[in-house]
């Protein structure tokens, strides 16, 4: 079987791994490895110091990059259950994840609230 | 006969003296529970005398000053020595260095979810101080940040039904006075070697300068600062990457098309 991504990647082994949560981490990767080229080039074609053709080549290089690249693809996921809806970011666990292991005593600090 | 638990000799007031209860043998005295009213007032009109005589005998001068050293005879079994005086020292709270200026050189916040840990890391530091001859404050709260979670109990539907959860922060503080830079910084490599694990320790260090600081800036500013050479050896990786942008063949074509910037 080919492997699906354009580029190979090692899969996480810290988290429950799915074929979203790897398509997740392989555009965190993505994003790590091109973050200089992009911020170059948005420094590039923001600047209006410099002549306004070489701020469009740089916008058009910017727009070129493949999707993947940019930040804003990324989506926070459960580690535990790769779910992407109701992440509580502080734990970065699901909602009911999160309820499961906070009712059992394994998040230091967290307990049942009332007032 | 004088009120011991004044005098702090035989009967130590638990809470004034040590923070961790356990390590304190004797339990505290039980003043609160009476058969009667008579009872109480007796009890009251005894209180006051012994007071009274307690107030009297101060005045007159006749109290003794004798330190008492709790573990003096205990021997430790296996090393056969006596308990060194610092150990002993470790039920009562830390002893303090009294400040010569008040200038403040560190403030140190220790942060978790435990209080006995927070507490212990505190301490620690603050004994710390007072054996490098540190100045200290006491051992401050710092507010408690509570974090509240509401979840969804089921995990599918039914989202009328809630469930809270909190997170509690809990802080101690501690500021260090008059220390050169050196001692600090020997200081908190310390606590910084024995940190305890769930405690986040956070410190800020001050430093005083002397009055020409201003013109020792403009003169550094006169010879560092000028553009673009200050820029130079930046090692920036987001400028090394225009730099090299800009000097690509695509961008040099573009540059070389409008001379009047460049």
């Amino acid at each position: 079987m080919p492997f699906r991504f354009p580029v190979k990647f090692d899969i996480p082994k810290h988290a429950y791994v799915n074929a979203r949560v790897l398509r997740d981490q392989f555009k965190r990767i993505q994003y790590a490895d091109n973050e200089v080229t992009r911020n170059a080039l948005r420094y590039l074609a923001r600047n209006t110091e410099l002549p306004a053709k070489v701020r469009l080549e740089a916008q058009l290089q910017l727009t070129s990059m493949p999707k993947y690249t940019s930040y804003s693809q990324i989506k926070n996921r459960c580690v535990a259950t790769g779910h992407a809806r109701s992440v509580i970011s502080d734990f970065k666990l699901n909602r009911t994840a999160f309820r499961e292991r906070a009712r059992a005593g394994l998040i230091p600090g967290v307990t049942k609230a009332s007032w | 006969m004088l009120c011991r638990t004044r005098l702090m000799i035989h009967v130590a007031p638990l809470r004034s003296l040590s923070t961790f209860r356990p390590l304190l043998n004797s339990p505290p005295s039980q003043n609160g529970a009476h058969s009667s009213p008579e009872e109480f007032k007796a009890q009251a009109e005894e209180k006051k005398r012994e007071e009274d005589r307690f107030h009297q005998s101060i005045l007159q001068g006749d109290v003794e000053y004798e330190p008492k050293y709790l573990s003096e005879d205990k021997v430790n079994p296996i090393s056969r020595r006596p308990l060194p005086l610092n150990v002993e020292l470790l039920k009562y709270k830390p002893l303090q260095v009294p400040k010569t200026h008040g200038h403040q050189v560190a403030k140190i916040e220790f942060k978790g979810f435990d209080r006995t840990e927070l507490l212990r890391a505190a301490e620690f530091a603050a004994r710390a101080a007072y054996y490098l001859n540190i100045p200290c404050s006491r051992i401050a709260n710092l507010k408690t940040e509570r974090r509240l979670y509401t979840v969804i109990r089921s995990p599918f539907a039914q989202a009328k039904s809630k469930e809270n959860f909190q997170r509690r922060m809990f802080g101690l503080s501690l500021t260090a006075f008059d220390a050169t830079s050196e001692v600090v910084d020997i200081w908190l490599s310390y606590i910084n070697r024995h940190a305890i694990d769930g405690v986040q320790y956070n410190t800020t260090t001050s430093f005083r300068e002397s009055l020409d600081f201003s013109e020792r800036l403009d003169k550094l500013a006169s010879t560092d600062m000028k553009l673009p050479e200050s820029f130079k050896d930046i090692d920036d990786p987001i400028a090394n990457r225009i730099e090299e942008l800009l000097k690509s063949d695509t961008f040099k074509k573009l540059l070389d098309e409008t001379p009047e910037n460049h």
